[in-house]
C-alpha cells in the first residue's frame, strides 16, 4: 500500500516536473539540445534547449527540458541563431525578362517593301504629347511569379532562411514579397505577398530607349502616377458619394490601383537609390506624396545620414562595395573608394540609422559572407552584423513579431552551425525554416531515437 | 635717226621700269611704331621695312627707300605674326557636313603620306576670321588614325595653296594609343551594335595591339630607310617616312593623360626620332621626365577642363608655367580651326595663371617656331625673316585690343572676314520691323 | 573634392558673421579701398562696399568698416557684380535631355540637380555665382529650369534662387530635328523632322493646352457652385503649357535661324504669350529690329561658329550689334568648360564690333539678371541688392586677370589664396611632387614624377 502511494507520488512529481516542457505537440516537435543559443533579441545564452512545435518556437531556456515527442538534437558544441534575413534579393523569381536591345535591321540589296500604315500617324499629337511611359508596373507582383527553384538549396546551406524578394525593372517596378526559401509550393513561401512596393527613380535605358529616357523623365512619369492615383481615388469617392450613377464611372486601370496601398501609407515603398543625389531624391519623392520610404541600396548612406534620419528612413543596405566607375579609376582611388564603402554599414550603425545587410548589387549570392565579413573589418561590430541579418531587417519589414530572434512564438527560422554566424570555417550543421529540418550537413548523424544511421529526416527539402 | 634711238631708248627705259615694277612690289616701311621684336627688347619709336616678302631692316633709325610705301604707325605696336601650331585651318569646314565634304581625316589607321595642306583651300571662310586677331601663319593637320598624316606649315594668305604652303611636310602627326583607350570609330561602331563598354582587359589588349602595330610600323620605315632599293620596290607610304624615322624631320604625338605622355617618350626615345608631344594637358606629372629628355611641347588648348575632379582648379591654365619654369622647349597653339582666332586668348589664360607676360607672347611667336625648325623664317621682327607681321592699338594678347594692318608674305591683307561683312550689312538695316 | 567641401566650409566659418557659422546662409562683410564696376552707374575708383546678412547696404568712397565684420583689402582689386551664366546643363544627374516625346514639359531640372558637381566649384573659381540651369535642346517643347546659387556645400534647398520666376526650355531647329532617331532603335522615328513640323508640334501643343485650360476652369467653376464633378486628370505636360498661356512662365527658346525666330515670335503671337530669350539666337542680327520689338533678350556664344550647318552664319560681332542696336544681349557658356572665362568672352565684344565695356560687363551680369526675371534683386552693385561679387587682380578684360574670390550672399565661397594654399596640405599632392615643394615651387633634375 505503502509502495502504491510512493509511486503514485513519484508519478506526480515526474508529472510536474515534465510541466516546464511544452505540452504535447500533435506534430513536427524538434528540441535543439545544449547549444549555444544568440537570441539577438536578449542576451546569449551559453547553453540552452530550442524547442519548435508546428513551425513555431515555443520554448527558449536554460532550464526547458525536450517534450518527449520531440526530435531531439544534440546541440552541444554548436551555436543556435535566428535564420538570416536578405532583406533584398530576386530569391525565387525566374530571370528578368527584359527585351534585348533591338539590333539595327540589316541592309539587303534589292528592292525594299513598303512600309506598313503607322496605326496612329507619327505626327499625331497622341503620339508625342503625354507619351504612355515605359516602366510603369507597379501591379507586378512577386508574390505572383516566385516559384521554389533549385538554386534556393545553396542559398539555404549558408544560413539565409528568408529573404525579401523584389522585381527588377522600370520606374514603378512592382511590388515585393517576404518569403521564406523553402518549398514544395510557391504558397508554402509567402510570409507578406505584399512586403512593399518597389521604385526606381531611373529610365530602364538612355536616350534612344523610349519614355522616360533621362532622370528627370522617371521623376515625372513617378509623379503623374502619382496624381493619377490620388486622383483615381478621389473620383472613386465622388462616385460612391453620389450612389454609382449620374457620373461618369472612373476608369479602372490595374497599374494605377496598385499604388494605392503606398499612397495612403498602408505599404512602404522601396527606392532602389546608392549614390547620394540619387538618395536625396528619393526622400524628396517621398516626402511630395507623404510615403514611407525605405532605401534600398544606399552605397552611400553614409554621406547623408542627417536626411535619411529627419525623414525616418531605413536602409537595405547593398553589400557591393566595389565603385560603379571601377575600371576607369586608378588603382589608389579605386581601393579608396571601396574602404569608404565598405565602412558604410559601420557608419549607418554609428549615426543610429535603421538598417540591414542585403545582396542588393551582389552579382552572385555566394559574395554575401565575405561581403559581410568586409564590412566587419571595416568598423563593423559582431553583434550589429548579425543584428542587420536577422532582427534588424524583421523590423524594418514590419516582421518583428515574426521573425528575427530566438524568441517563443516567433516562426522556428533556425541556424544550428559549429561556429559564430560569420566566422569563414563555421559550417551550418542544421537548418530550420518554419520548423522544418529542411537542410542537414551530410556529415551530420543527428541523436535521434529510432533513426537509422545515414537516413536523412524525411523532411529534407531541396525544392526539387 | 636720232629721234628713233631716242625713242627705243626711252622705250627700252619704260619698258625695264614696268617690268622692274610689276617684278616687285613697292616696299612698305612701318614708322614710328613700337617695335615688339620678341626676340629683342622693344623698340620705343621704330621702323620696320618689308621688302620682297620679308624684313628687309628693322631699328630705330631704318633707312626707306624710295618709292617705298609709308605707312605712319605712332601710337600703334607692331608684332610678329602668332603661329598656330596645332590646327586644322584650311582643311575643316562644317564637322557635320555630309560625308564626303570633310578633309580632316582619312579612313584607316596609317596614312603618312597623306599632307594636311594638298587639300587646303585658300578660300576657306575660316581662315579670314583667324587672321584678324593677328594669327598670320599655322600647322594644319588631319586627323583620325594612328597616323594621321604629315602635318603643313602655312601661311594664312595666298592665291594658291602652294603659294600658301612654307612646308609641306612639316611633320609627322601622330595620333599616339590612348591607354585608357575608348573615342574613334571603333567605339561607335559599339554604340551601334548594342556592346556596352569595352572591359579593363579588352582595353588593354587593345592599346598593346595599336602600340605595337605603331612600332612595327616605324621599324619597317627603317628598314626600308635603310635598304638599298631598285624603283620597282619603291614604297610611296614608306617614302614619305623616311625623314620622319631618319629624325630629320619632327614627329608629332598627340597625347593627353599622363601614362601616354610616358609611353610616348618612351617610344619617341626608343625609336631615335625627333620627337614633339602635343596636347599633353598632364604634362604637370611628368615634367621631370620632359626635362630629361628635353622634349618639346606643343601644349593646348588651354579652353580644356582638368583631365580629373582632383586636379587643381586651374592646373589647364597654370602647366604653360610649370613648363616654362622646367626649361625644356614649349609653346601654345589652339588646337582648332574656328577656335585658331582664339590663340591670343589661350596665351592670355596662361599669362593670367603664372606665365610672365613676354613669355605668352613668345609662347604664340619665337616658340612655336623653334620647336618646328623654321625660327629662322618666323616667330620675331628679325631681319631676314618672313614679313608676317601686324600692327595694333596694344598687347594682341589683351582682348579688347584692335589690330589695324595685317602683313603675311609682305603682302597687306585686308582685314575682312564673313563676320565684319555680316555686320556692316545688318547693322544698316533699318530699324523698322518687316513683316 | 571633398578636400574643396572642407575647406570652403571653413572659409564659410571665417568670414561668416553668423553664431553657428554651419548654417549661415548669408554673410556681412566689408570690401575696402577697390575698383567697383556697378554694372548700373559706372565705375567707381577707390570704393568700398558694405554687406550685411546677403545684402549691399552702402556703397562709397569714405565707408568705414563697423565692428566685428570681416574687412576684404581691395586695394588694387577690381569688384564686380557676380557673374550670371544664363545658359548652363552643369549639376544635371541622369540625362540633359527628356529626349523621349517631342513636348516633355512635365520634366523639371529641379528634381535631378546634384550639388556635388565639382564644375560649380571651378565656377565658382572663375567668378559665376549663378547659373541658369536648363534642360536639354532634344525636344521643340523641353522640361522646366532652375536658377541656383553656387553655393558650393550648401544641399540644394539652399542653394535654389529664392523665388525667381519659373522658365521653360524650347528648341528650334537642327537639335530638336536631328534627336529623332538612335542607333539600334528601331521603329518610327520621333516627329518631328523638319522645321514645319516643330512648329506644328508647338501649334497642336498649346491648342491642346487650351482646351485642357477650359476642361479645369469648368472643373473649379463647378466645384466653385457647390457641385462635385469628376477632377479632370491633372496632365503634368499640360500644366506648364497653361501657364505659359497665363503669362507665368519664362520662355527661353534655343534658336540659331532668323526664319524661325520669326515663326516663334508669330506663333507667340497668336497664342498670346511672349518669349523672354532667344537661346544662342546666332542668326538674331539679321532680324533685331523684330527682336527689339517683341522686347526679348537673345543669350548668345561670343564667337562660336561654323560647328553646324545652321551656325555657318554666325559671327562674332552679334553681341556687339545687338548691343548696340539696343537689344538686351548676354553671353552664356552652355558648356562647363566656357563657363569658367566668361569674363574673357564678355570682353571679345568689345573687340568685335567695338562694343563698350559697359556694355560688355552687363552681357554677364544685368542683362542675365533680367532674363531670368531676377535683375530687381541681382546682376548689379547697388544698394539693396543682393552680395554677390567677383573679385579680380586687375581689370577682368585684362590678360593677366585672374578671379582672387567669388562672394555669394555676403559669404566668401572662393578664395584662390586658400585654394593655392590647401594644395600643400593635400596628401594628392604628395604623390607627385617630392620634398614637399609647391606647385610653383622650383624643380631640380630629380624630376616630378618618376
Amino acid at each position: 500500500m505503502r509502495l502504491a502511494r510512493l509511486l503514485g507520488y513519484f508519478v506526480l512529481a515526474s508529472g510536474l516536473a515534465a510541466l516546464p516542457a511544452a505540452a504535447e505537440c500533435p506534430a513536427g516537435a524538434f528540441a535543439i539540445r545544449g547549444a549555444r543559443v544568440i537570441t539577438v533579441s536578449g542576451p546569449t545564452l551559453p547553453s540552452a534547449t530550442v524547442v519548435i512545435c508546428q513551425g513555431v518556437i515555443t520554448a527558449v531556456g536554460a532550464d526547458v527540458t525536450a517534450p518527449p515527442e520531440a526530435e531531439v538534437l544534440d546541440g552541444h558544441g554548436l551555436t543556435v541563431y535566428p535564420g538570416l534575413i536578405d532583406a533584398y534579393s530576386q530569391d525565387g523569381l525566374p530571370p528578368a525578362a527584359r527585351p534585348a536591345r533591338p539590333m539595327p535591321a540589316a541592309q539587303p540589296g534589292g528592292p525594299q517593301p513598303l512600309p506598313p500604315l503607322d496605326a496612329i500617324p507619327v505626327n499625331s499629337y497622341r503620339n508625342y504629347l503625354d507619351p504612355p511611359p515605359g516602366g510603369v508596373t507597379p501591379a507586378r507582383r512577386a508574390a505572383d511569379l516566385i516559384r521554389p527553384l533549385g538554386a534556393l538549396a545553396a542559398v539555404r546551406a549558408t544560413g539565409i532562411t528568408t529573404a525579401l524578394s523584389a522585381p527588377l525593372g522600370g520606374v514603378l517596378v512592382g511590388r515585393a514579397a517576404l518569403i521564406e526559401l523553402r518549398g514544395p509550393t510557391a504558397g508554402d513561401m509567402i510570409v507578406n505577398p505584399d512586403a512593399g512596393l518597389v521604385v526606381e527613380l531611373r529610365p530602364e535605358r538612355g536616350f534612344g530607349g523610349g519614355y522616360p529616357s533621362s532622370v528627370m523623365g522617371a521623376v515625372a512619369v513617378f509623379r503623374q502616377a502619382f496624381l493619377d492615383a490620388r486622383r483615381y481615388q478621389e473620383s472613386e469617392a465622388i462616385y460612391r458619394q453620389a450612389g454609382e450613377r449620374g457620373l461618369p464611372r472612373p476608369v479602372y486601370d490595374r497599374q494605377i490601383v496598385s499604388l494605392l496601398p503606398a499612397l495612403n501609407g498602408q505599404e512602404p515603398v522601396i527606392f532602389i537609390a546608392n549614390d547620394q543625389d540619387a538618395i536625396l531624391r528619393a526622400l524628396a519623392a517621398a516626402a511630395e506624396f507623404h510615403l514611407t520610404p525605405i532605401i534600398a541600396g544606399g552605397a552611400e548612406a553614409w554621406k547623408q545620414t542627417a536626411a535619411l534620419a529627419a525623414a525616418h528612413a531605413p536602409v537595405l543596405a547593398t553589400l557591393q562595395f566595389k565603385p560603379a566607375d571601377a575600371d576607369s579609376l586608378g588603382p589608389d582611388e579605386r581601393k579608396k573608394e571601396e574602404d569608404e564603402n565598405a565602412s558604410n554599414p559601420a557608419a549607418l550603425a554609428k549615426a543610429g540609422i535603421p538598417f540591414a545587410l542585403t545582396s542588393q548589387g551582389l552579382t552572385a549570392k555566394d559574395d554575401f559572407f565575405a561581403q559581410v565579413r568586409d564590412a566587419m573589418s571595416h568598423g563593423l561590430s559582431a553583434d550589429d552584423a548579425l543584428k542587420a541579418t536577422t532582427l534588424w531587417p524583421a523590423r524594418i519589414l514590419g516582421a518583428e513579431a515574426q521573425l528575427g530572434s530566438v524568441d517563443a512564438g516567433k516562426i522556428a527560422d533556425l541556424v544550428v552551425a559549429t561556429g559564430d554566424p560569420f566566422a569563414p570555417a563555421a559550417q551550418v550543421k542544421y537548418l530550420f525554416i518554419d520548423g522544418r529540418l529542411i537542410f542537414v550537413h551530410p556529415e551530420q548523424r543527428p541523436h535521434r531515437p529510432g533513426a537509422r544511421p545515414g537516413a536523412r529526416p524525411a523532411e529534407t527539402e531541396a525544392g526539387r | 635717226m636720232r629721234r628713233a634711238s631716242i625713242f627705243l631708248a626711252l622705250a627700252a627705259a619704260l619698258t625695264l621700269a614696268a617690268g622692274w615694277a610689276l617684278a616687285a612690289p613697292p616696299a612698305i616701311a612701318l614708322v614710328h611704331g613700337r617695335i615688339v621684336r620678341v626676340s629683342a627688347p622693344a623698340i620705343p619709336d621704330g621702323t620696320v621695312l618689308i621688302e620682297n616678302g620679308k624684313i628687309a631692316a628693322v631699328g630705330a633709325r631704318v633707312a626707306v627707300p624710295g618709292g617705298a610705301r609709308v605707312i605712319d604707325v605712332r601710337g600703334l605696336s607692331v608684332y610678329p605674326g602668332l603661329l598656330d601650331a596645332n590646327t586644322t585651318l584650311g582643311i575643316q569646314l562644317v564637322p557635320e557636313g555630309e560625308p564626303g565634304t570633310m578633309d580632316t581625316q582619312e579612313v584607316g589607321d596609317f596614312n603618312p603620306a597623306e599632307q594636311a595642306g594638298v587639300a587646303v583651300n585658300p578660300w576657306n571662310e575660316i581662315i579670314p576670321t583667324v587672321r584678324t586677331n593677328g594669327i598670320t601663319d599655322a600647322l594644319t593637320a588631319m586627323r583620325g588614325g594612328i597616323i594621321a598624316g604629315q602635318a603643313s606649315l602655312i601661311q594664312l594668305a595666298g592665291w594658291t595653296s602652294d603659294q600658301m604652303s612654307i612646308r609641306r611636310g612639316a611633320a609627322l602627326w601622330v595620333n599616339f594609343p590612348p591607354r585608357q583607350g575608348g573615342g574613334g570609330r571603333g567605339a561607335f561602331a559599339r554604340l551601334l551594335s548594342g556592346q556596352g563598354p569595352p572591359s579593363a582587359e579588352e582595353r588593354e589588349r587593345e592599346y598593346r595591339r595599336r602600340l605595337d602595330a605603331l612600332r612595327d610600323y616605324f621599324d619597317r620605315a627603317r628598314l626600308y630607310a635603310g635598304a638599298q632599293r631598285t624603283p620597282e620596290d619603291g614604297n610611296v607610304e614608306l617614302d614619305a617616312m623616311i625623314p620622319y624615322v631618319t629624325g630629320k624631320l619632327p614627329v608629332v604625338f598627340v597625347v593627353n593623360r599622363v601614362d601616354d605622355i610616358r609611353a610616348a617618350i618612351q617610344f619617341g626615345e626608343s625609336e631615335h626620332l625627333h620627337y614633339v608631344l602635343a596636347g599633353a594637358k598632364d604634362a604637370w606629372l611628368a615634367l621631370g621626365l620632359i626635362k630629361q629628355h628635353n622634349v618639346p611641347i606643343i601644349y593646348g588648348p588651354l579652353t580644356a577642363l582638368p583631365n580629373s575632379e582632383n586636379d587643381p582648379y586651374d592646373v589647364v591654365y597654370s602647366t604653360p608655367a610649370a613648363l616654362w619654369k622646367n626649361g625644356a622647349p614649349f609653346c601654345i597653339a589652339s588646337g582648332s580651326a574656328t577656335d585658331s582666332r582664339n590663340l591670343p586668348q589661350n596665351a592670355a589664360l596662361a599669362e593670367a595663371y603664372g606665365l610672365p607676360a613676354e613669355e605668352a607672347l613668345k609662347a604664340v611667336t619665337l616658340y612655336p617656331a623653334q620647336i618646328l625648325g623654321v625660327a629662322d623664317q618666323l616667330g620675331s621682327i628679325d631681319a631676314g625673316k618672313r614679313a608676317d607681321l601686324f600692327v595694333a592699338t596694344g598687347d594682341p594678347l589683351d582682348l579688347r585690343t584692335e589690330i589695324k594692318y595685317l602683313f603675311i608674305g609682305g603682302e597687306q591683307v585686308p582685314l575682312v572676314d564673313k563676320g565684319t561683312e555680316l555686320f556692316h550689312k545688318f547693322m544698316a538695316r533699318p530699324d523698322k520691323i518687316s513683316y | 573634392m571633398k578636400r574643396a567641401i572642407y575647406f570652403v566650409l571653413a572659409v564659410a566659418a571665417a568670414w561668416a558673421c553668423a553664431p553657428a557659422p554651419a548654417a549661415a546662409q548669408t554673410g556681412s562683410l566689408f570690401i575696402h579701398d577697390a575698383t567697383v564696376m556697378t554694372a548700373t552707374h559706372g565705375t567707381l575708383d577707390h570704393t568700398s562696399i558694405l554687406v550685411r546678412d546677403g545684402k549691399i547696404v552702402a556703397i562709397g568712397e569714405r565707408l568705414t568698416a563697423p565692428a566685428g565684420v570681416p574687412v576684404l583689402d581691395g586695394a588694387g582689386k577690381y569688384v564686380i557684380p557676380g557673374i550670371i551664366d544664363e545658359h548652363s546643363h552643369t549639376m544635371i544627374d541622369g540625362g540633359v535631355n527628356e529626349g523621349a516625346p517631342s513636348v516633355s514639359a512635365m520634366a523639371h531640372i529641379k528634381d535631378v540637380l546634384n550639388p556635388h558637381d565639382i564644375n560649380l566649384y571651378r565656377q565658382l573659381a572663375g567668378g559665376v555665382t549663378i547659373i541658369h540651369v536648363l534642360h536639354g535642346s532634344a525636344n521643340p517643347i523641353g522640361g522646366l529650369d532652375a536658377v541656383v546659387r553656387l553655393k558650393w556645400g550648401q544641399p540644394i534647398a539652399n542653394m535654389l534662387y529664392p523665388d525667381a520666376p519659373q522658365g521653360i526650355k524650347m528648341a528650334l531647329g537642327e537639335n530638336p530635328k536631328r534627336s529623332n532617331r538612335f542607333p539600334g532603335e528601331t521603329g518610327p522615328q520621333r516627329y518631328p523632322a523638319t522645321r514645319q513640323g516643330v512648329e506644328n508640334v508647338l501649334f497642336t501643343a498649346f491648342t491642346r493646352a487650351r482646351e485642357y485650360q477650359h476642361r479645369w476652369a469648368d472643373y473649379r467653376a463647378a466645384v466653385a457652385r457647390g457641385e462635385h464633378p469628376m477632377p479632370p486628370r491633372d496632365n503634368l505636360d499640360l500644366d506648364p503649357l497653361v501657364q505659359i498661356l497665363e503669362g507665368k512662365i519664362l520662355i527661353h527658346a534655343h534658336s540659331y535661324r532668323n526664319d524661325e525666330m520669326l515663326m516663334l515670335l508669330d506663333l507667340a503671337d497668336h497664342f498670346g504669350f511672349k518669349i523672354r530669350t532667344f537661346e544662342h539666337g546666332l542668326e538674331g542680327y539679321k532680324i533685331w529690329p523684330e527682336i527689339k520689338a517683341h522686347d526679348v533678350g537673345v543669350s548668345t556664344f561670343a564667337d562660336m561658329w561654323e560647328y553646324k550647318n545652321e551656325a555657318s552664319e554666325a559671327i562674332a560681332y552679334a553681341p556687339a550689334l545687338l548691343a548696340k542696336k539696343g537689344v538686351r544681349v548676354a553671353v552664356n557658356s552652355d558648356s562647363d568648360e566656357r563657363a569658367r572665362r566668361l569674363y574673357q568672352e564678355a570682353a571679345k565684344a568689345v573687340h568685335y564690333g567695338g562694343a563698350t565695356e559697359q556694355q560688355a560687363l552687363d552681357m554677364i551680369t544685368l542683362n542675365p539678371a533680367w532674363m531670368l526675371g531676377i535683375d530687381r534683386t541681382t546682376g548689379s552693385i547697388d544698394v539693396g541688392k543682393d552680395a554677390d561679387f567677383a573679385i579680380f587682380n586687375g581689370h577682368p578684360f585684362a590678360p593677366a586677370s585672374h578671379v582672387e574670390m567669388t562672394i555669394v550672399d555676403g559669404i566668401v565661397y572662393f578664395d584662390r589664396a586658400k585654394d593655392l594654399a590647401s594644395r600643400h596640405d593635400a596628401p594628392w599632392y604628395e604623390r607627385n611632387y617630392k620634398g614637399g615643394r609647391g606647385f610653383f615651387g622650383a624643380l631640380t633634375a630629380e624630376g616630378s614624377d618618376e
